[in-house]
């Protein structure tokens, strides 16, 4: 690995203080023991953590945007693999629309996309439902999973998978003991991916959540709505910490650095 | 009876959209034979190898082996040992799980794929590498588990895709002699894909040369290069002096010098282009009979000295066993000499 010059060490002193100061602020804010958003602190109170306790709103959607996030992450999964093998492998057609619809979330706006999927899930009954939100988050993360699957696929030698056929395997037998296996660190990475954005997801969630269907950050946005005390910043604080553990844990068991650009063990 | 063809391609053809990759492909493949198909790239030897493996279908015409049409049937099904270039040995397997899979495929018992893996690995010379991944492996270790790989569900034909093309030359010439040895103790057919004329010249039996998609000429290794069908083949199998020459009466005259004409040649008039191989020269002292020219530059090769003679026709190749003599030096007049057996017209293409 070659070391870094003088002025890509600022470079990423810089971008690592960016985008660390702002969490570093929301946790210091969390442990105050006003009734405000105060920094510098005085004194450390854990408040406004237990508080956390006393609103199970917050938990309800919490535990709500986990099974959301889990449900259209492995959609997704399902939806993504078989499209991306079909891509990488055959030349169909149709395959170019594939692609383009397939990708096509990323490039329209989310409002929009809120907008145009309350208007359409009203007609199903979909709107403001455990349904609707899955659907609308599987449309939002598929185009990240495909990406992180196809980088693994692109990895893949297919004389691999025609030497398996080769020696007798069938394709369902090639899939299972020969692609899945060595495409699993991109699904894994995809998965990780989509479970996240799905997890993070605001603009569109806002105009499909209801009361029985509110997913953590719909909650947190409303709460601010209403008022600002530093009960959002202890949950906010909570959730990077949570965030944290379970990286570092995964870390442990598979390089997550890995995982994202869909590399095998080496 | 074992039929006298194991595998036939008849008229076989392959079109990508207007693209034509196969014109026309014929041949037959003798039981136990080695078969090199030899060709630059994008000649279309993959391809009919492909075919044969069941990956493409061809466009036109049919293969057959042991009497049965493959057109219908799977590459599952036919029974076809692969060897790549690339190895595309499984990367999450160990040696032993990567032989072992076509026999899992086969529902071979536990017991019996245990041995038959041992005894594969075995004969490759890698039992104590058994549970190395391929990672761990070096290429050429690597080239020995699909050799292994493809041999131990006992083929009915082995198809070796440019199979050491990827290995230095020192291993791939220990792992040609092996392979060779390899072939003629199991007897399996076989049909080696390569572009590396020396490599197909060693191994086959023999060997089919492909330009264009077509066969230009598919003979024994010796045959195709002491007569090669034409000029592509000629320049393709090892390197040819080409000699523009007058011929009449049993004689012809290049460069002031006569000399005689083979007997199949005798009766040609005219204009005619000669071509002879660099190890049928002979170089004598300035002064004797032949073709006059000087020594442009010597390279020593160890067992041969490789000489570039330049005379009035042009740069020819000499290249002169090292028996031990004084070498002519670079800048001396020299003159070239030859048997007249040594000579061949070539087919204007």
């Amino acid at each position: 690995m070659s070391r870094n010059g003088p002025l890509a060490l600022a470079f990423h002193a810089l971008f690592l203080t960016f985008i660390l100061a702002p969490l570093l602020v929301v946790i210091g804010v969390s442990f105050t023991g006003e009734g405000y958003l105060a920094l510098p602190l005085n004194g450390l109170s854990l408040r406004w953590w237990r508080a956390i306790g006393d609103n199970p709103r917050f938990l309800e959607s919490f535990w709500f945007s986990l099974r959301l996030g889990v449900t259209a992450a492995t959609l997704s999964a399902l939806i993504a693999v078989p499209a991306a093998l079909a891509i990488a492998r055959w030349r169909f057609p149709g395959r170019g629309a594939l692609v383009a619809i397939l990708a096509s979330p990323l490039m329209i706006p989310h409002v929009v996309l809120g907008v145009a999927l309350l208007r359409f899930f009203s007609g199903f009954g979909l709107s403001g439902s455990f349904a609707g939100l899955v659907t609308a988050h599987v449309i939002v993360i598929t185009p990240y999973m495909l990406r992180l699957v196809g980088a693994g696929l692109s990895g893949l030698d297919p004389r691999i998978e025609r030497a398996a056929e080769s020696l007798g395997a069938s394709r369902l037998t090639v899939f299972r003991r020969v692609t899945l296996p060595l495409i699993a660190p991109g699904v894994a990475g995809g998965w990780i991916l989509a479970f996240v954005t799905s997890f993070d997801e605001l603009t569109v969630s806002l105009f499909l959540a209801s009361p029985s269907a509110n997913p953590l950050p719909v909650q947190l946005f409303n709460y601010i709505d209403q008022m600002t005390d530093p009960l959002v910043a202890s949950v906010s604080a909570a959730l990077i910490l949570g965030t944290a553990l379970v990286l570092l844990v995964l870390d442990r068991f598979y390089p997550i650095d890995r995982l994202l650009t869909g590399e095998r063990r080496a | 009876m074992a039929a006298p063809h194991f595998l036939t391609l008849d008229r076989i053809g392959k079109d990508y959209g207007a693209f034509t990759a196969i014109r026309e492909v014929s041949f037959s493949v003798a039981p136990g034979e080695f078969l090199g198909l030899l060709g630059p790239s994008g000649c279309g030897k993959t391809t009919t190898l492909q075919m044969i493996a069941g990956f493409e279908a061809p466009s036109r015409g049919r293969i057959t082996m042991d009497g049965r049409d493959l057109t219908t049937v799977p590459a599952a099904k036919r029974g076809i040992g692969l060897v790549f270039q690339s190895y595309a040995l499984f990367p999450h397997m160990t040696a032993a799980e990567n032989v072992a899979f076509g026999l899992e495929m086969r529902r071979v018992s536990k017991a019996e794929r245990i041995k038959r893996v041992a005894e594969a690995l075995d004969l490759v010379h890698l039992a104590h590498l058994a549970d190395r991944f391929p990672r761990q492996m070096s290429g050429g270790q690597q080239q020995r588990v699909a050799l292994a790989r493809a041999l131990v569900i006992e083929p009915r034909l082995l198809l070796l895709d440019e199979p050491l093309s990827n290995l230095d030359a020192k291993l791939r010439e220990e792992m040609q002699v092996e392979l060779r040895e390899l072939q003629r103790r199991i007897g399996v057919t076989t049909i080696l894909v390569t572009h590396d004329q020396s490599e197909a010249m060693a191994l086959c039996d023999r060997v089919a040369i492909m330009q264009g998609g077509r066969i230009v000429q598919i003979d024994a290794p010796w045959r195709a290069y002491d007569v090669p069908a034409d000029d592509f083949v000629a320049d393709f199998l090892g390197r040819s002096n080409r000699l523009p020459a007058c011929a009449g009466g049993g004689q012809a005259e290049a460069g002031g010098h006569r000399f005689a004409l083979p007997p199949d040649l005798a009766d040609r008039q005219g204009d005619i282009l000669l071509t002879i191989r660099p190890e049928r020269l002979r170089i004598g002292n300035d002064g004797a009979a032949g073709l006059g020219g000087r020594v442009q530059s010597r390279l020593f090769l160890g067992g041969f000295w490789l000489y570039a003679v330049e005379t009035a026709l042009g740069s020819f190749a000499v290249m002169l066993q090292n028996t031990g003599s004084v070498p002519h030096d670079e800048g001396a007049p020299v003159t070239l000499d030859w048997d007249a057996h040594s000579l061949r017209r070539l087919e204007r293409a």
